[in-house]
């Protein structure tokens, strides 16, 4: 499998994973725009993600990213109140970048397929 | 599918906000009502909104840090009425004046654009979700 596929299918679909985990929680604010009481929330990766890729290197010696094989990323309260153009922008960016780690997986497919059938 | 739960969110924030357009209208319609069936000037309704956890069809919560927006509750304005002098109105009381609802049109008509506004962003996560689902279903083109 691992031959074939390789890591970028696993880092893609965790990519997408986070995505899409992010956009719920982004809509979630922007639902409760109006709830008193409601603190904001955001879906906290990057830090861990770094922090577990700088063990694997310092573990394997390797460079290159690796899927961990748990969720990397959990919901924590950004402790603010709902700022609504702030989430429109991470709602437009979060979107985008989800669209984007989608084409890279379709082309990663397509990719793979053009090389068994044989390019004409 | 994963993204159902998205979906959910954003219908909740259409419901809320479509109830808070409804009793605004209703407040703008009874702009002028004196008489109630609970007796005296229509009261000004001001809806309250909460949030609660997503849950399955079974009510167990699926995933506590994703909320619903809800309507709480939605409560009578406890100002009281405003006093307007008019003689020939069949409810005037004996010195003449006439017990108003105490609505500020104005107020209400901003209040309903902002819960207009609140809806469109509504509707843009729900085209982004949809847009997202889309693009998942291409990739097995």
């Amino acid at each position: 499998m691992n031959a074939l596929f390789g890591k970028t299918t696993e880092l893609l679909s965790l990519l997408l994973e986070y995505r899409s985990e992010r956009h719920k929680t982004i809509a979630s604010n922007i639902v409760n725009i109006d709830t008193p009481g409601y603190r904001s929330q955001e879906v906290v990766f990057e830090k861990e993600l770094a922090e577990q890729i700088a063990a694997q290197r310092s573990r394997d010696g390797i460079s290159g990213m690796s899927a961990a094989e748990e969720k990397p990323f959990g919901v924590a309260e950004a402790g603010e109140h709902v700022d609504i153009d702030k989430e429109m922008a991470k709602l437009a960016e979060n979107h985008l970048m989800y669209n984007l780690s989608a084409d890279l997986l379709a082309r990663k497919f397509r990719g793979l397929k053009d090389v068994i059938k044989g390019v004409k | 599918m994963d993204f159902s739960n998205a979906f959910r969110i954003c219908a909740s924030g259409f419901q809320a906000q479509r109830r808070k357009i409804d009793v605004i209208v209703n407040n703008l319609a009874n702009i002028n009502t004196t008489r109630t069936p609970e007796g005296g000037p229509y009261r000004r309704q001001i809806v309250i909104f909460g949030s609660e956890p997503i849950t399955d069809t079974f009510g167990d919560v699926l995933d506590e840090s994703l909320k619903l927006v809800t309507v709480d509750r939605i409560v009578r304005d406890e100002k009281g009425a405003k006093m307007v002098f008019d003689p020939t109105h069949p409810d005037a009381d004996n010195k003449g004046f006439v017990a108003m609802p105490d609505i500020n049109s104005i107020t209400e008509m901003s209040d309903m654009i902002m819960a207009n506004r609140a809806y469109e962003a509504c509707v843009t996560a729900f085209d982004a979700t949809k847009n997202m689902v889309l693009k998942t279903l291409e990739m097995g083109k």
